[in-house]
């Protein structure tokens, strides 16, 4: 095993998958210039057919990808940030979504974008677009918290038939993990059980994987904490997720979309629907506060979920 | 110059798109098929842009007549395009699309109504051709209300900085839903928006059916020859209101009735028949002939239609992702 970081872990899975299949190409906005973590050094390696500078025209990207998948190719349009998907939801929330279901013609399709939160971008580019994704009956979507899992579930986005949002969260991309040299990818729908705990269960999205991570280091003395990372919210894996709140009987949410009809919501739900009866508090969300997230430094602090936010839910909600 | 039989063509695929609408604007009045923008007046465009393309070249249709003018001459069973409006398994999307037509067979993969999408999903079609390499083009059909659009301009810059071989069809009817182009663009003609992205386009009358099929073909050749994208605008004009038994208004005021009399009166097809007769191309007797054949195509794929089982409900489960057991590899 090698410890890597995420950034790399996401650009290797990229050169590997258009090494293995040349129908896989990449398009974007500056995905030549080596500037980004997926798609550098692809120019020199695969070429400008495959490697395709776009004008910035996000919804002409995303319908290119549309049409080159119906074609046979498998397109990865890099929107270099999620938040981009506000500017082409004709094509990425509207049309890619029900190719499938309206002409049975599959769509190999990728969409990438880097999820902004944390770096003071203020409140259009630190939107969390997931929700917005999630509504779009007929994509999937993808979050990975850590190297390991973004290198084999941004393969495994690539192999799949159907139009796939891959959402790389920013603050990741600087982390390290290990990954393995030899070859592996990561089925969707099976959520990682981060931490094991008895206590309280946290379940927790992309960024605010590693910040529950921290919080539940600082709480282990008192109360035990179980932090399950879904890895995919569509398709979602409620099971384990489940299993782990009939354990615990309290349950805590995490995600950096805003709270009104979020991702922590419909999670939350489920939980509800499913194993209501098992709780023993109520569920509390720890996610971004109904406010547009401000660039105010400690302002997007005070709005995002932060360690000590999800310290307060879990105290909350312990035992 | 076109050979007789190609002129001939032409002719017969107006007739059964034209036959074809009359049964779905029957189909509407028995309120039987639901929303239909019928191709009265638009079927030159179709025929002319599209009847000489290949098998295998893309094509992105235009909604009026729900594509009739330009799935026929490509190629789409009639009797799979009925049987998709009666929500049919033998329908063209088997049953689950209305309004939509897909036939890979012969390069329709699919449409969208979400306008300006459409030809932003051409250019990847364009994209996936040049890619290949054998000389196949996309030809994407849109409207002048579709023009309006901002992604149509991104798919119209792209595919000119891409140089991608794509021929862009513009059947300008000159009415957008209820309100008249000439108050919702502040220029004459669509083609300046291609000239404007470095496009070279032309305007023809769209009424005119060897005048599109000559310029178009111009700009499918253009695209073969690896000299990127054209624009063709066909000037056309809508008989009638945006959808069978809607209300026919020009902003709050009913449509000038003259004016769609006087433009009624420029059939494409009565002026393209009465010019085969006068050139001898066509006698009074293949007309005959004609008008038979058609009917009775056209009156077989509907009882095809009728006849075909209706599509359930059962199937939506299996129709939100494909294959997805492929997800499961690793």
């Amino acid at each position: 095993m090698r410890t890597i970081y995420y950034a790399q872990a996401i650009n290797e899975a990229l050169t590997e998958e258009m090494a293995r299949d040349e129908t896989v190409l990449v398009l974007g906005q500056s995905v030549q210039s080596g500037m980004l973590p997926a798609t550098k050094g692809l120019l020199k390696r695969f070429g400008p057919q495959r490697v395709v500078d776009t004008p910035l025209s996000e919804h002409a990207e995303c319908g290119a990808g549309i049409g080159l998948a119906a074609a046979g190719f498998r397109p990865v349009v890099d929107l270099v940030e999620a938040s981009m998907m506000l500017s082409c939801t004709d094509e990425l929330f509207g049309v890619a979504p029900i190719w499938y279901h309206s002409h049975a013609v599959p769509l190999p399709l990728v969409f990438v974008g880097m999820m902004s939160q944390y770096n003071g971008h203020g409140p259009l580019h630190s939107r969390s677009t997931t929700a917005m994704a999630l509504q779009s009956i007929g994509m999937k979507v993808v979050i990975p918290s850590n190297a390991y899992d973004a290198k084999g579930l941004f393969k495994t986005a690539i192999r799949d038939n159907n139009p796939v949002a891959v959402m790389f969260p920013g603050v990741c991309l600087g982390t390290q993990g290990d990954v393995p040299e030899e070859e592996y990818t990561i089925p969707f729908g099976v959520a990682d059980v981060k931490r094991q705990g008895t206590d309280v269960t946290v379940v927790a999205i992309g960024a605010a994987t590693n910040l529950a991570l921290q919080a539940a280091d600082q709480l282990q003395a008192r109360i035990s904490v179980e932090v399950v990372d879904p890895r995919t919210l569509e398709p979602l894996d409620i099971d384990t997720i489940l299993a782990s709140v009939r354990k615990t009987g309290r349950v805590v949410i995490v995600d950096v979309g805003a709270r009104r009809c979020g991702v922590a919501a419909e999670i939350g739900m489920q939980i509800v629907e499913n194993a209501f009866h098992s709780l023993a508090a109520p569920i509390r969300r720890a996610d971004s506060l109904n406010y547009p997230i401000p660039a105010l430094p400690d302002g997007e602090q005070y709005v995002l979920p932060s360690v000590e936010s999800i310290i307060t839910a879990i105290e909350e909600v312990a035992p | 110059m076109l050979k007789h039989e190609d002129m001939v063509e032409l002719y017969v695929q107006m007739v059964r798109v034209r036959k074809s609408d009359d049964v779905m604007c029957a189909l509407h009045e028995e309120k039987r098929a639901h929303m239909f923008p019928s191709s009265r007046g638009a079927e030159a465009v179709g025929v002319g842009a599209v009847a000489f393309l290949r098998k295998n070249d893309y094509l992105s249709y235009q909604h009026r007549g729900l594509g009739l003018p330009y799935l026929l001459p490509k190629g789409v069973p009639l009797q799979r395009f009925f049987a998709e409006v009666l929500f049919k398994t033998t329908g063209t999307c088997q049953g689950l699309a209305y309004q939509h037509t897909a036939a890979p067979e012969v390069g329709i993969l699919g449409y969208t109504s979400l306008l300006g999408a459409k030809p932003t999903i051409s250019t990847g079609y364009g994209m996936a051709a040049k890619l290949r390499g054998h000389g196949q083009i996309a030809l994407c059909a849109f409207g002048d209300g579709e023009a309006c659009r901002g992604n149509t301009h991104e798919a119209l810059n792209l595919s000119a900085v891409l140089k991608l071989p794509v021929v862009w069809v513009v059947d300008n009817n000159q009415m957008q839903w209820l309100t008249p182009t000439k108050d919702a663009r502040a220029t004459d003609d669509v083609a300046d928006i291609a000239t404007g992205h470095g496009i070279p386009a032309v305007v023809v009358d769209g009424l005119d059916v060897l005048a599109v099929h000559e310029a178009v073909q111009g700009a499918v050749d253009r695209a073969r020859d690896g000299m990127g994208p054209s624009l063709i605008e066909c000037k056309t004009y809508r008989i009638g209101p945006h959808d069978v038994g809607m209300k026919d208004l020009t902003h709050d005021q009913p449509r000038s009735l003259d004016e769609q009399e006087k433009w009624a009166k420029r059939d494409p097809i009565d002026t393209y028949r009465e010019d085969l007769l006068d050139q001898g191309v066509l006698s009074q007797a293949d007309v005959t002939r004609i008008d038979r054949e058609v009917q009775s195509e056209v009156d077989d794929a509907l009882a095809f239609a009728d006849a075909s089982p209706p599509q359930s409900r059962a199937i939506l489960a299996e129709r939100v992702y494909f294959n997805s057991e492929g997800t499961k590899r690793g």
